[in-house]
């Protein structure tokens, strides 16, 4: 089973998920190292689609 | 002479023209090749309301997705910023090639706000203009009128 970071080196490299803005942005920052812009990034994201962070964990436990 | 049945005649008749329509649909075609239409597709939909538009139907591929109110008043474009929010612009329709004449020297055109603001300018001087000669004339005759009665 795939770890978390090869999931993501993964995908990187998948053209049809660098075309999406949001994904290249995240991918921006986590190459640079910007854990603030990926969390207000994952914020942004809850707060535009209605769920709370708290409600992904919950699901992903 | 009755016929008789003779189980080994030939009952083929190579001379008939006649041609089952079917046999032609067996032979073979050759493989024609297909190009994928890249037909650029429209996402959104008809809505009453914007308010009741859910980000899950905004597209996360960066594409844009139209919401026309269903009396077509307003269209909402909605997509999503790589910030993670969601832009919201609104259209609202603008009648074209249509123009209104003000007066009896300035037309303004309603193809675009940028005529329409430089046509309310052009009628702002002129009117400015006008006032200004008016205001000559009665002061002349202020003054005219002043000079008889001195007189």
């Amino acid at each position: 089973m795939n770890n978390p970071v090869s999931i993501i080196n993964q995908a990187m490299n998948d053209p049809n998920k660098t075309s999406n803005p949001i994904f290249a942005n995240a991918i921006k920052m986590y190459k640079s190292g910007d854990a603030e812009g990926l969390r207000n990034l994952a914020i942004n994201l809850c707060n535009s689609k209605g769920i709370t962070p708290e409600s992904i964990l919950k699901n992903i436990k | 002479m009755p016929m008789q049945y003779q189980p080994y005649q030939n009952y083929y008749m190579p001379n008939n023209q006649y041609q089952n329509p079917y046999v032609q649909q067996m032979i073979p075609q050759p493989p024609q090749a297909q190009f994928p239409v890249n037909n650029p597709t429209l996402n959104g939909r008809m809505v009453a309301d914007f308010s009741g538009i859910n980000a899950s139907e905004v597209p996360m591929d960066g594409s844009k997705a139209v919401f026309p109110k269903q009396d077509l008043s307003e269209i909402c474009i909605k997509y999503w910023k790589a910030d993670g929010t969601i832009e919201t612009l609104r259209y609202k329709p603008f009648a074209d090639n249509t123009e209104t004449t003000i007066g009896n020297d300035v037309k303004v055109a309603s193809r675009g706000s940028d005529e329409l603001y430089q046509g309310i300018n052009k009628l702002g001087e002129t009117l400015n203009e006008r006032i200004d000669r008016l205001e000559e004339l009665i002061s002349k005759k202020v003054v005219a009128r002043k000079k008889d009665n001195d007189e």
